[in-house]
């Protein structure tokens, strides 16, 4: 997994993206209830998202996805794989 | 008689509806997992009687935490299902609700939170999504009441329409072109409430918002409950109680075990209701006198902060500090509940995923988190020496509670699971809502407290009587005056406080102690064992290999902190 964020080639995940910008989720790494209960919140492929915030040091990610928010922490946010929307 | 479930994602307003449908008196919050255990009550459909049950908010049928798993072992036993979703988020609720269509129980939708819709720009096309499911789609408001009628009314009509089972992939692409064909959307300017929503997690704006909402919220506490005291509670006890307990005292004759049981003793010939410690006496002045004002201002503080949807922000921004201790940072929400009392803040680490997360977040409230009548007590009578002294023992609580925490996570096997967790829009406090949950917070309070409180202050004037209190102080005095520097008799308050720690605090609060062995006791007292009832919880939580280990960290830990504290204020 790409530890430096903004590498040339290295996928741009949740946790690299800059607050207020508009993303796609394009691929979601992790074992099958993980990935179960990121869809339950709306957070899987083909969904547009809008980061909120990342905490320090680095801590939980928010994003607001559909109608609402929902919160990530940081190991989760770096393995959810997204392209930047203009 | 049929069984009616209330099933939907977690903070969708299930027990708002539940409320409004029964009548019966529920707690609400606006964040997800305050229900973790079904409730239920009877409610009037047509003509028939039937009960319907409030269960625990799920995302999926497959369950990832305790208060899921009930909500997925209830769909077996009910009837019918009332699947309350929030307009405001159809995409998301509309997978429970695909889930539950493909079922064999009938379905009827509440499309709940109407009015936040609205407020987003949101329409929903009812007609055109009933039409879409197959089932009857209701919009309520559940907290104004909006709308329950008819949802009431059309509870029978619920139906069954046997959807073929779909994959996660061909439910998607479903809940897309449903919600493509019954919602649109008309754009609209950020309210302040989301922009506030925003800065709450932002960590630069969000910590300084932190800290502030902490201290206002301690202040408005202590100003709340200390006028309460000042301005109702005490000119009541000592204007019109105490002038009746003479007269009594002076019926039952000072010196009997009669009037020692009722009145206690007389100081000087005067009746202290901290020192006297009888049942009319001491016994209805720290349940009533000292605790309940403070019950009450805790509440309303928490009851907002639950309401307005400050609590999971925080989650979010503690997240990181709490995977150190190995938790996330949800488990801010139950240790916060747990500054109220010890037993709901213990329930509500069942929204958490792991065992081993729901031992050490059990086990760190048990010690480190002082319920609001022990704090209460602590500033009524440790105050009394000074402020530091109250600030010393909460600074060693938090102390031991971090250093703790840190420990069990280095030393438990396992990892602890990453925060994902909803965040509720900020919503301004229905009063009414807010004012009822504030009261049955109080009236379980006066019910489970109060007798307990009278035991307590009975099993003292026995033990004092029939001469056990010097033996077992006797008994204890190395423990208590080597390693605590507290005077012997300090073992009989440790060991009422099993029963009720304020009326321990009382206790130790009658043994004119200085304020440095004051603050050893009830730092030691807070850490040392649970209550009767934090201990029944911890029980039925944990089961009694993990409550022997939980109990053996408090004995351990305690002793700890109040040797060391001993040997840094003598």
């Amino acid at each position: 997994m790409p530890e430096t964020p903004g590498q040339a080639n290295a996928p741009l995940t949740l946790a690299d993206l800059p607050p207020r910008r508009p993303a796609l989720i394009i691929e979601v790494h992790g074992g099958w209830g993980m990935q179960r209960r990121l869809q339950a919140l709306g957070i899987r492929p083909g969904a547009r998202v809008t980061k909120v915030s990342t905490g320090f040091r680095p801590g939980a990610v928010v994003v607001g996805i559909g109608g609402g928010q929902a919160a990530l922490g940081h190991g989760i946010a770096r393995r959810v794989i997204v392209e930047p929307l203009p | 008689m049929k069984k009616i479930l209330l099933m939907g994602n977690p903070n969708v307003g299930k027990s708002a509806v539940f409320a409004r449908l029964t009548g019966a008196r529920v707690i609400s919050s606006n964040y997800p997992g305050t229900t973790v255990a079904f409730t239920q009550g009877m409610t009037v459909i047509g003509r028939e009687k039937a009960v319907l049950i409030d269960v625990p908010g799920a995302y999926d049928l497959e369950p990832s935490s305790q208060a899921e798993r009930v909500a997925v072992d209830m769909l077996r036993e009910g009837d019918i299902v009332v699947d309350v979703i929030d307009a405001s988020n159809l995409e998301r609720n509309l997978a429970l609700t695909l889930r539950l269509l493909e079922q064999d129980t009938p379905v009827v939708v509440a499309l709940n939170m109407w009015d936040d819709a609205a407020h987003k720009g949101i329409t929903i096309d009812a007609g055109r999504l009933e039409a879409a499911l197959g089932v009857p789609v209701v919009p309520t408001v559940a907290i104004s009441g909006e709308g329950i009628k008819n949802l009431a009314s059309r509870i029978p009509e619920a139906r069954a329409p046997r959807h073929a089972a779909r994959s996660e992939s061909e439910r998607w692409a479903e809940i897309g072109r449903i919600v493509g064909d019954v919602q649109s959307l008309s754009h609209r300017h950020h309210t302040f409430l989301e922009m506030l929503g925003d800065a709450s997690v932002k960590p630069p704006t969000g910590i300084p918002i932190a800290v502030l909402v902490l201290i206002a919220s301690f202040g408005i506490v202590r100003t709340i409950g200390e006028g309460l005291i000042r301005f109702i509670l005490d000119p009541l006890f000592e204007g019109l109680w105490k002038p009746l307990m003479f007269r009594l005292s002076a019926l039952l004759e000072p010196g009997t075990l009669g009037h020692g049981i009722v009145i206690g003793k007389l100081v000087d010939g005067d009746i202290d209701f901290v020192q006297s410690f009888g049942l009319l006496t001491t016994g209805l002045y720290v349940p009533l006198g000292m605790v309940l004002p403070y019950i009450l201002s805790f509440y309303i503080v928490m009851g907002v902060l639950e309401d307005f949807g400050y609590l999971p922000r925080l989650a979010v921004l503690l997240d990181k500090l709490m995977h150190r201790m190995g938790l996330h940072g949800w488990a801010i929400i139950p240790s916060l509940l747990g500054l109220g009392c010890n037993v709901p803040g213990i329930l509500a680490t069942r929204i958490l995923e792991t065992r081993r997360e729901r031992f050490i977040a059990a086990t760190l409230i048990s010690i480190g988190i002082p319920c609001a009548a022990l704090q209460a007590m602590i500033w009524g009578l440790l105050g009394r020496h000074g402020g530091r002294y109250v600030l010393l023992v909460y600074a060693v609580l938090f102390l031991v509670w971090a250093a703790l925490g840190r420990l069990l996570n280095g030393v438990l096997r396992g990892r602890s699971p990453e925060l994902i967790m909803e965040i509720p829009p900020y919503r301004l406090p229905a009063l009414r809502a807010l004012a009822q949950k504030v009261w049955m917070r109080m009236t379980a309070f006066l019910k489970e407290a109060v007798p307990i409180v009278l035991l307590g202050v009975l099993v003292v004037n026995l033990l004092y009587f029939t001469g056990l209190f010097d033996r077992l102080a006797a008994w204890s005095a190395p423990l208590m005056t080597r390693v605590l520097g507290l005077p012997e008799e300090a073992v009989v308050a440790m060991a009422v406080g099993f029963l009720r720690k304020d009326v321990a605090v009382g206790m130790l609060g009658a043994m004119n102690l200085t304020a440095g062995q004051m603050t050893v006791a009830v730092t030691v007292l807070a850490m040392f064992f649970p209550c009767i009832a934090t201990f029944v919880v911890l029980w039925k939580e944990l089961g009694w290999a993990d409550l022997g280990k939980s109990i053996l960290i408090m004995l351990a830990s305690s002793l700890v902190a109040g040797a060391v504290l001993n040997a840094f204020l003598t």
